[in-house]
């Protein structure tokens, strides 16, 4: 179920042959498809604060900032660089009432440290990819539970932080599958615009 | 070899843009570590920020829990659908019980006003001061909180008390413009002065980020026990005196949980309330709440003086 777009070369044939061809997409709509990923997260992370029914997803709500780090540093670093990782963070902050850039820098830092390790996933499969996942939230869920102890002045129960990271492990491949729409457009436009001469 | 002193002119361009990055990259790190030092040390600085972002996400929640709500309600018809005939006879046989004690409330609250009015006592009611529906969550897992579509504009302030139909349901802590965020009894920070119903036994009920807060405090050789009834004392100046709060359900030592009357679950429509400081004040907006649940036969102004004197 991966979405799929015509491949270049057909693109290639029909620029070719016909002289009064399109100069591919504008750089207009590559910058907004470059925003895509922005505006889904910002669409999931809406749809994870709604006062669902089910309370999993209310009081365990999945790590949709990590999700959004872990694909994109991943798949595009350029759209993930560590400042906007940290923005990003900050934005979950201040809307999911956590103590202020405790996701800022678990982002900040996951980022930089996914960036230097990116070989490892790019030889690698999904099923790869989402089994070192867990590993990635464990690190970030041990960060989470410091600071909250840390804010909360006692030891909390770290029952819930690990519900939260097993909710984010059985979300991750959904979510994956939206993000790598994205991914495909941006590359299927990047392909279009090169072939047909504009960047 | 063309040009060794252009060649190490752009070396040493690269080596500092590659040292003002990794500066860059220390001070956010830096930024982050001092961030979560201020929201443990100064919490209320934040709080500004936050209602702001309350209210920039609430028009997307409202958008966003349309379908869900719709879903919901779909869901429940069919599930009610089944049950119709058995539930209307239940809730014949209710609504004369409740007939029976609202003529009696209607009783009390009369003799209540023409004593009070005798023994010239003060009005600690509160005021209504705006009803809101939930449109999302506010919190996460080690924060319960909801978010409430009114603000600032609406009136609302921080520290305002929040009920529902069933008894207090929290307190506002960030306020926006437009949307607030409300604190539920059962956060952790939530600490409320409670009294039992039946012998005045004042206490704490704090949250415990579960479903049922704890008593703290009590006096010491006081023993409460399951069933016994708690209302607010109006005590700390944020609740005010005598709403419902819940009923002792379990007590093991030192361990005494509560079940709230408010069903936290489900919460749709709230009443944010405001004690007035000179707690003299003549009730408005919630004598009318009020009187459209449990409808009082005479007016005070019609029979007492404006402080209730008669």
């Amino acid at each position: 179920m991966i979405a799929q777009f015509p491949s270049p070369k057909v693109q290639t044939a029909r620029v070719t042959d016909a002289p009064l061809a399109s100069a591919g997409p504008s750089i207009l709509i590559l910058r907004f498809a470059e925003c895509l990923p922005f505006l889904l997260f910002l669409l999931l992370l809406v749809v994870s604060r709604v006062d669902w029914s089910i309370r999993a997803v209310v009081t365990a709500p999945p790590l949709i900032g990590v999700m959004f780090v872990y694909y994109w540093t991943i798949q595009r670093p350029q759209l993930t660089r560590p400042v906007f990782a940290f923005i990003i963070g900050m934005v979950i902050d201040f809307t999911c009432g956590n103590p202020i850039g405790m996701s800022a820098l678990s982002l900040f830092v996951l980022s930089i440290g996914l960036a230097n390790q990116r070989r490892l996933f790019l030889s690698g499969t999904f099923f790869l990819e989402w089994l070192i996942l867990p590993i990635v939230l464990c690190v970030v869920g041990l960060f989470h539970w410091l600071v909250w102890s840390l804010v909360l002045a006692h030891l909390v129960s770290p029952a819930m932080i690990l519900m939260q990271l097993v909710v984010t492990v059985f979300v991750y491949p959904a979510v994956a599958f939206l993000f790598s729409f994205c991914s495909r457009y941006i590359r299927y436009l990047e392909e279009e615009r090169s072939l047909a001469g504009g960047g | 070899m063309g040009d060794p002193t252009g060649y190490r002119r752009q070396k040493d361009i690269g080596r500092i843009i590659r040292i003002i990055r990794h500066s860059c990259l220390v001070f956010i790190f830096l930024l982050g570590v001092a961030l979560i030092v201020l929201s443990r040390v100064q919490p209320e600085l934040v709080s500004g920020v936050r209602g702001w972002a309350a209210s920039a996400a609430a028009p997307l929640l409202r958008a966003a829990e349309l379908p869900v709500r719709a879903a919901e309600r779909t869901i429940y018809s069919i599930g009610r659908y089944f049950y119709v005939h058995s539930r209307n006879k239940k809730l014949r046989r209710e609504n004369e019980e409740l007939e029976v004690w609202r003529r009696t409330a209607e009783r009390l609250a009369l003799e209540n006003r023409r004593l009070r009015g005798l023994v010239n006592a003060t009005d600690r009611r509160a005021e209504l001061v705006a009803t809101a529906r939930v449109i999302g969550s506010g919190g996460g897992p080690f924060v319960r909180a909801v978010l409430v579509d009114a603000g600032s504009e609406q009136g609302v302030t921080d520290k305002m008390a929040v009920v529902d139909q069933n008894g207090i349901v929290g307190r506002i802590v960030d306020t926006g413009p437009t949307a607030s965020r409300l604190l539920l009894v059962t956060d952790f920070a939530s600490r409320i002065p409670v009294r039992t119903a039946s012998r005045d036994i004042n206490a704490i009920l704090a949250g415990q980020n579960d479903r049922r807060p704890r008593l703290m405090f009590l006096p010491i050789n006081e023993i409460v026990r399951p069933g016994e009834r708690l209302l607010t004392s109006g005590q700390g100046g944020v609740f005010p005196p005598d709403y419902p709060v819940g009923q002792v359900v379990k007590v093991e030592g030192r361990i005494i949980e509560v079940e709230l009357y408010a069903n936290l679950d489900r919460l749709d429509f709230i009443s944010i309330l405001n004690l007035p400081d000179d707690q003299n004040g003549a009730p408005t907006g919630l004598s009318n709440v009020r009187s459209e649940r449990s409808p009082e036969p005479v007016s005070p102004d019609a029979e007492n003086g404006p402080n209730g004197t008669p």
